[in-house]
């Protein structure tokens, strides 16, 4: 045990803070508020700062798994293409003198040309549904796995390194 | 020493991550790599999968009514051996993400500016991924092996065709990389993996654990630069939405807001 995870100078250095300190409020709070809210942007900020770290992190993760989905899935296509055109080709063949596609770039070039954005994003539908998942529950089971093995070590919870002091 | 302990957490952390979202998402690429590898019912007698779903849902309906729950969480023991890749790309990605911007992985503070570590996240994602694909990346080659029970390169040798039949049964045929043992009848070539590595070792060379992984990076580390932007991108502008809304609501309960 440090003393460092006590973690009791609050005032001596202005340290980042890993967890909204509010992030855990009752529900019955919220009711008891007026409704003044005047701009939607307002009201959302409200909603946010008042759901549990985990809703976060699991929902940035949904979405970079989409993102990642989206920026994968022409890759995913050409490699798929300069892969199967090998097995439909009868086994006494030999050689590329067959061969359609030589190489990503021009492989990529064939695929635009003949089904443009639709003939890249083949199969898109089934690989979000396997990514966003993956990330939600990475993302969110990383962010409180580690919080909980930084305290079960006796570590407190934000680093403070060099770079900020 | 505390440094250390650092490590540990984050290798803990990632190792359980990438459990929980190994057993989430396994049922789900079992189900796509068998509805992927079905063939057109015009296909040849020998070249058809021994299933034959609709639909997701169907897929999921059949294989629980004709081999159980655990058909589901087949080739789940390779998929956890394969956590070792988070376990070495997070600790390093923290690591890097640490000495270039100042902060860890998901952790945001309201004293700097901290708008502008796309970069540094960009470099600490390019270098964690490929330290650790190249690290994992001859056991990916060797689960290839082992659950496809066939050879990348070369192709249409004979040796392929003595193995796999000369019709050509292509929904055996699947690309490295895309994981299930979803139960397809493949003649055992390999057997073992200390067996597997000498053959290989034997036939092909050190290089063989090696093949494909340029292609293998053109795809992966994109990915991962992609993930791990809009996942820190997201969960700052949200951490500043989250310090707005909490300055609202200290204001609504002084009766301050206007």
């Amino acid at each position: 045990m440090s003393a460092e995870g006590t973690n009791s100078s609050p005032s001596s250095h202005p340290e980042p803070f890993h967890e909204p300190p509010t992030a855990r409020r009752p529900r019955h709070v919220t009711h008891s508020l007026p409704p003044v809210l005047d701009s939607p942007t307002a009201g959302l900020a409200v909603y946010c700062a008042m759901l549990p770290n985990t809703y976060i992190t699991s929902f940035c993760g949904a979405m970079s798994g989409m993102a990642s989905g989206i920026v994968t899935c022409p890759l995913d296509v050409i490699k798929t293409r300069l892969q199967a055109q090998g097995s439909f080709r009868k086994p006494g063949m030999n050689g590329t003198s067959g061969a359609l596609y030589h190489g990503m770039l021009s492989t990529a070039r064939t695929i635009w040309r003949e089904d443009g954005i639709r003939g890249m994003y083949r199969g898109l539908g089934p690989m979000l549904l396997g990514y966003l998942p993956t990330w939600a529950v990475y993302m969110a089971v990383y962010d409180s796995s580690r919080d909980y093995y930084y305290t079960k070590m006796g570590l407190c919870l934000a680093p403070v390194s060099r770079i900020l002091n | 020493m505390y440094a250390e302990n650092r490590w540990f957490a984050r290798i803990y952390a990632s190792i359980t991550a990438g459990a929980c979202s190994t057993l989430v998402t396994n049922p789900i690429w079992v189900i796509k790599t068998r509805l992927m590898s079905q063939v057109g019912s015009q296909a040849p007698e020998e070249a058809r999968t021994p299933w034959n779903y609709r639909s997701t849902l169907d897929a999921a309906r059949k294989m629980y009514r004709a081999e159980g729950f655990r058909s589901f969480y087949s080739g789940l023991a390779p998929a956890l051996l394969g956590l070792s890749h988070v376990a070495i790309q997070f600790p390093l990605y923290e690591y890097f993400k640490l000495q270039f911007t100042g902060l860890e992985m998901g952790a945001n503070t309201t004293t700097m500016d901290s708008d502008h570590h796309w970069v540094g996240i960009l470099a600490a994602t390019f270098l964690s991924k490929i330290c650790a694909t190249s690290a994992t990346y001859p056991h990916e080659v060797l689960r290839t092996r082992l659950q496809t029970q066939q050879h990348m390169y070369p192709a249409s040798s004979h040796e392929e065709i003595s193995f796999r039949g000369a019709l050509g049964s292509a929904h055996i045929r699947r690309p490295p990389g895309a994981s299930s043992s979803d139960g397809m009848l493949n003649l055992p070539r390999y057997r073992g993996m200390v067996r597997t590595i000498k053959t290989m070792l034997a036939e092909e060379g050190w290089r063989a654990f090696y093949n494909g992984m340029g292609t293998n990076m053109v795809r992966a580390v994109p990915a991962a630069m992609t993930t791990m932007l809009t996942y820190e991108t997201l969960k700052t502008s949200l951490f500043h939405l989250q310090v707005e809304g909490r300055r609202i609501m200290e204001q609504q309960e002084e009766g301050t807001y206007t």
